[in-house]
């Protein structure tokens, strides 16, 4: 019989807040789990979006090769939930009830989905951890179990006793030690001999220094008003334009009176950005066939875990060409020669994509933006300042141009998974039509 | 098997408001079973078509969009004309672009030119060739594309403004008379089409469906000025009219989806699914046309917004999820919802999203992706 594979991620959780001197909750399940694990210390995920981290997650494709975002799943990308299925899994889910979420596990045997638009009914209140915990008690065997928890984003529903100083320096720490209470309940239900469990994220996150949210900045009365008139589709793109504006105004007042790094902490994901606190995510295995008490330091990419997971529980992952790679070697403490890790910032619109792409290098973290390899060019020496404070861009051109190479070098290999079963010639009739028809400007 | 000819008459772009106050359609309703709540999938021809054709939602299908016509699974869902073609029908099209419906199994697969082909004239002339082929004992199948309220819609809306065109807008009135000199255009077209089908007494051996794909927009919303953005009803709600030898005229009021059509005309000929494809979305309609009772269906819709994007999108992010007395929207691009009371609201102007939670979250537990 095959292990059973409990994938837990933590939607926004950072690898600095769970393990290391600036984490501030307390976690004594996480740090008992860590101790039994292999855990690694330096995992980079794709982007700062869950659709495009979790795609590249479950196909071991980056977002440009598997066409995965936010606003599409495509299951005619192979992906490794059906590669699951195909070897007699029993593919379970607790999800948000989101559209993203929903497309992704269709093909699941059973799927739980909580209401993302009820924030305060989520895992702390309604039982929901204990419809988890007789879950993991419930599958038949062998099971894949993904549950994807949104508690640590703002605005945070904390447990009263928990908001409080003894828990964490921030809301968030406050609710990583509330979670910790149920990753010590799940731990209890699940028999490691038999069962692997991977605890990650999707990406990182800004954890802001204020207390309050600048991104919850109030709407005039009038506008409100507004949206019940005006379609979504209209008012929506005014209203958001209108918070980033005032939200513009409060962070020139505030800047002023802040550290750089205080500053950046108020910053929005998707943007020109992708500092460690975005991108550096934990990357926990533990149970079946992995060793204890190990600490990896080596940078490893969110495209490999699935690669990982295969060769753990014996079946090839024959998914055809894919980005990352099995870790199998590196457990056995044998060496693998690191690789340079592709990473996006997300878009919020369904019609574009994000504004930089770039590498990580464990010496390295190289951005440009997407469209013009000269525009918002970053590079940091993440080894000698690991804060990214300083853009050595400019005084080092050489490395800018390796980086550059190296990224094209990724990125070249053209789109496999982009309409796979369309000529080129379809695709130009398909155009010429559409404009012939009115459709196209 | 109940071997008739199946005439199918689309009139692309046909409101359904219009032609329940037409005279001409008020003549069609007298000798039909009239659907005046069909729902179709999806607000523009491609997606819808090939959904009608398949009876299956372009979800399943493979074509969801302008963009994915060559996308549609043709080894696993059969379109109505691979049935009529497997039961030795002549099958021949007549539409204004070879991406509009799936072209297997037709033999003859013909496209006029919107701008100079007189349709009415056209169209007759195949209905000619038909009768002559049924005389000589061969049943047809014919699928006729009225496209011209498209073409003018294409040539003085789609190709002059976009969905955000004050200008547009500010036309209410002028809107409503372009399109209402298109819909009494189409009205002469069908009264010369049915003149030659009754001529030709193919009324007395064939399945006539006259449906419309989508409705058009004069304006009702900002950010539409056609089709294809959102989907609210004065573009998802059209209409179908069926006509058989025999018929009990009947109007039906209750939600039928477009998807539907194909299921009815297999079952009104007596043609069973074929095992070896995947089931079919759409069930037939012959019980409601009989006068008997059928529960309800959902009915899923959905439509890519090209926001202000110079071209739609490759992948829907606008979808709703329909009953006669509600309808939840979920627009992906910027994860909002909108949930309206079709009852008291049937304009859909008043979103009720935050008053209705139980309602909206019944709704998006049957959501369909």
């Amino acid at each position: 019989m095959r292990p059973n594979i409990f994938l837990l991620t933590i939607d926004s959780l950072r690898f600095d807040k769970t393990f290391g001197e600036s984490k501030s909750s307390v976690t004594p399940n996480l740090d008992s789990l860590i101790r039994k694990s292999t855990c690694f210390t330096q995992a980079i995920c794709t982007a700062d979006q869950t659709g495009l981290s979790l795609g590249s997650l479950f196909t071991s494709l980056y977002p440009f090769k598997s066409g995965i975002s936010y606003f599409k799943f495509d299951h005619n990308v192979p992906n490794y939930l059906n590669l699951l299925h195909s070897k007699n899994y029993h593919l379970h889910s607790f999800v948000p009830d989101l559209s993203f979420f929903k497309k992704l596990t269709k093909n699941f045997e059973k799927n739980e989905y909580y209401v993302y638009n009820n924030r305060e009914n989520w895992l702390q209140l309604v039982g929901f951890g204990n419809q988890i915990l007789e879950k993991l008690e419930q599958m038949d065997k062998p099971w894949f179990y993904f549950v994807h928890l949104m508690d640590l984003r703002p605005p945070y529903h904390l447990p009263p006793e928990f908001d409080k100083d003894g828990f964490g320096d921030t809301k968030y720490d406050r609710m990583l030690s509330y979670i910790d209470t149920w990753i010590g309940k799940f731990i209890e239900k699940i028999d490691l001999e038999e069962t692997i469990f991977v605890l990650s994220s999707d990406h990182g996150d800004y954890i802001s220094v204020l207390d309050e949210d600048l991104n919850q900045i109030k709407i005039p009365k009038m506008l409100k008003k507004s949206k019940k008139i005006i379609p979504t589709a209209i008012s929506d793109p005014i209203l958001s334009k209108l918070q980033r504006t005032r939200k513009a105004i409060e962070l020139r007042k505030r800047e002023k009176n802040m550290t750089q790094q205080e500053f950046r902490t108020l910053q929005n994901r998707g943007d020109i950005f992708l500092f460690d606190e975005l991108v550096r995510i934990p990357l926990i295995f533990a149970g079946f066939g992995v060793p204890s008490n190990l600490m990896i330091k080596q940078q490893v990419r969110q495209v490999d875990i699935f690669p990982t997971l295969c060769e753990l529980v014996g079946i090839p992952s024959d998914l055809g060409e894919i980005n990352g790679r099995s870790l199998v070697p590196i457990l056995n403490k044998k060496s693998l020669v690191e690789e340079p890790a592709y990473i996006e910032s997300g878009s919020a619109s369904a019609t574009k994509l994000g504004k930089v792409i770039g590498i990580r290098t464990s010496n390295y973290k190289y951005l440009r933006s997407r469209k013009d390899s000269t525009k918002n060019v970053t590079l940091y020496d993440v080894k000698n300042d690991p804060n990214e404070t300083e853009n050595i861009a400019s005084l080092n051109p050489q490395i800018v141009k390796e980086m550059e190479k190296t990224l094209q070098k990724i990125t070249d290999s053209s789109t496999i998974h982009d309409s796979p079963s369309i000529t080129r010639d379809e695709s130009k009739k398909v155009e010429a039509e559409l404009r012939k028809l009115g459709y196209l400007k | 098997m109940n071997k008739k000819n199946v005439i199918i008459i689309l009139i692309d772009g046909g409101r359904l408001d219009r032609a329940q106050n037409s005279p001409v359609f008020k003549t069609l309703k007298n000798k039909s079973a009239f659907f005046s709540s069909s729902i179709t999938y999806a607000p523009h021809t491609i997606a819808a078509m090939h959904a009608v054709f398949s009876g299956t939602y372009g979800i399943r299908t493979g074509t969801n969009s302008y963009w994915s016509t060559y996308e549609f699974k043709k080894d696993k869902f059969k379109t109505i004309t691979e049935y009529l073609k497997d039961r030795n029908y002549h099958t021949c099209s007549d539409v204004h672009s070879e991406i509009v419906i799936p072209k297997q199994g037709f033999d003859e697969f013909k496209i006029h030119d919107p701008h100079n082909d007189d349709l009415t004239q056209h169209h007759s002339e195949l209905l000619e060739q038909m009768k002559i082929k049924n005389d000589s004992g061969t049943n047809f199948f014919l699928y006729l594309q009225y496209s011209n309220i498209h073409t003018t819609i294409s040539d003085e809306v789609l190709k002059v403004y976009d969905n955000y065109s004050k200008e547009y807008f500010k036309n209410r009135k002028l809107n409503e008379e372009r399109y209402d000199r298109e819909f009494k255009k189409a009205e002469d077209y069908l009264t010369n089409i049915f003149k030659k089908i009754n001529s030709l007494e193919l009324d007395k051996n064939s399945l006539v469906l006259i449906m419309s794909d989508h409705g058009i927009s004069v304006g009702e919303r900002f950010g539409e000025r056609a089709y294809g953005a959102f989907c609210y009803d004065y573009t998802i709600k059209t209409f179908a009219y069926f006509i058989y030898p025999g018929i009990n005229p009947i109007e039906i009021a209750q939600q039928v989806r477009t998807i539907d059509f194909m299921p009815t005309i297999l079952n009104y000929l007596e043609i069973k699914q074929d095992q070896s494809y995947e089931n079919m979305d759409g069930v037939s309609l012959l019980p409601l046309m009989n006068g008997k009772s059928m529960e309800e269906k959902i009915a899923f819709s959905e439509t890519g917004n090209p926001l202000d994007d110079k071209k739609p999108p490759k992948e829907p992010n606008t979808k709703s999820i329909r009953t006669s007395k509600w309808k939840l929207i979920i627009n992906e691009y910027n994860n909002t919802r909108e949930l309206y009371d079709l009852e008291n609201d049937p304009d859909e102007k008043n979103n009720v999203i935050e008053k209705y939670t139980d309602v909206e979250q019944a709704l998006w537990d049957k959501f369909f992706i």
